[in-house]
């Protein structure tokens, strides 16, 4: 009787391991958000604008993105590491041009144009030129999946972006300068002996 | 005693061949628990370097916007997946401009006659002039398997394709066409010319 007790609770002890230890893949699982697109994916969604952005400068900037994942409780550590290109034109957007505001002096030949003012028109960070230089994974780890290596390069973007901002860069004073030499160059072989190019504040 | 290290030595046993089993499964369906995308990874602090500097002359004059969603399907490179008839899956939703519009460092030399008050300016062909498809517009919404960066990357290339196909479709270069001609009538009257011909 003490017999078959003893192994009534053995086996019980046993469904209960069993059952903990398949359970954990599936709290796991279940840990694991689904993710969510901000919209409802569609198949297609168009809009076409019509634009007037002259660009006359272009920077390319170069970035290393290196992320690692190591905190103490995880066993083994993922690291990864990018070289990426962005390229950031600026220059100005003649659908704010004010014709009023272009002054003409037929007998000097001289014209006097103002301009929009100058501003970053557009930041590519081509795919194709996304290099994965090294990526890696110890122990117990995954090499970062593409949904991670997405959402690391997503912030490597920003950062970029963040220094445009910040205006680190001298990308509008070069826009204006070569806006003036486009406009300048443009006038005089239209004629025009004197040229004045000035841009709104 | 001897029960007793036996019931220990099977147990033990048993635990080994179910973490077996586990490690297999979870290291299949990537289901450890600390693998989770919740806790997003922070990139390290790197200088972003100007290394070029270019003047460029190009005037776009008609941008489509739009989004696409591209899926794959691919022969999973676990056994036991495969055993399964499971394959591995990738789907992305990509948000894409295209900017159309005219390259004036092609304006050949000859462009421009003036006669009096007419002006004629022979203008360069509309063309797409970028395709901007950045890590931002993009969002990997079912990412399972294993899916490499090469991969992905030629993913990303039929996805951009894709924009460039539809915004032609949408009629991109008939429409830059038009708006810029448009514009530029309005900037070269405003320079003093009566009479303005753009071919």
């Amino acid at each position: 009787m003490k017999k078959e007790r003893k192994k009534s609770r053995a086996l019980t002890a046993w469904a209960v391991i069993v059952a903990v230890v398949c359970m954990v893949p599936m709290l796991a699982s279940c840990q694991k958000p689904l993710p969510t697109p901000e919209g409802k994916p569609l198949d297609r969604v168009q809009l076409m604008t019509a634009t007037g952005e002259l660009a006359t400068v272009e920077y390319t900037v170069s970035k290393i993105i290196k992320a690692k994942d190591c905190t103490w409780w995880k066993i083994g550590e993922k690291r990864v590491l990018f070289k990426c290109n962005a390229y950031l034109q600026a220059g100005v957007d003649m659908a704010g041009y004010d014709d009023s505001k272009t002054r003409i002096d037929s007998s000097a030949m001289a014209i006097t144009v103002t301009l929009p003012k100058v501003k970053i028109l557009s930041c590519r960070m081509p795919f194709e030129e996304i290099r994965l230089v090294e990526s890696e994974a110890t122990g117990f780890r995954h090499q970062f999946s593409a949904e991670e290596r997405q959402l690391l390069l997503q912030q490597g973007e920003q950062s970029i972006l963040a220094d445009v901002d910040s205006g680190k860069y001298a990308i509008l004073a070069d826009a204006e300068r070569n806006t003036r030499i486009f406009f300048e160059r443009m006038l005089t072989r239209l004629g025009y002996k004197s040229v004045t190019i000035k841009f709104e504040k | 005693m001897f029960k007793l290290t036996k019931n220990i030595a099977s147990t033990v046993l048993s635990l080994a061949i179910v973490g077996m089993v586990y490690l297999f499964v979870a290291d299949t369906y990537k289901w450890w628990p600390f693998e989770s995308v919740t806790e997003t990874v922070k990139i390290d602090e790197t200088p972003n370097v100007v290394t070029e500097i270019r003047g460029i002359k190009k005037f776009t004059t008609a941008c489509y916007y739009g989004d696409v969603t591209i899926s794959k399907e691919k022969a999973s490179d676990n056994w036991l997946k495969n055993l399964l008839r499971q394959r591995d899956r990738i789907c992305l939703i990509g948000r894409g401009t295209i900017r159309a519009g005219y390259d004036f460092e092609k304006l050949p030399a000859d462009a421009v006659k003036i006669s009096g008050d007419t002006l004629r300016v022979k203008l360069p062909p509309v063309e797409v002039l970028d395709t901007i498809c950045n890590p931002k517009d993009c969002e990997v919404f079912i990412d399972d398997g294993n899916w490499p960066h090469d991969r992905v990357q030629s993913i990303h290339a039929d996805l951009q394709n894709v924009l460039v196909d539809d915004a032609l479709k949408c009629h991109i270069i008939a429409k830059a066409s038009k708006s810029g001609k448009a514009q530029l009538q309005k900037l070269f009257k405003s320079f003093g010319f009566t009479t303005v011909i753009l071919t």
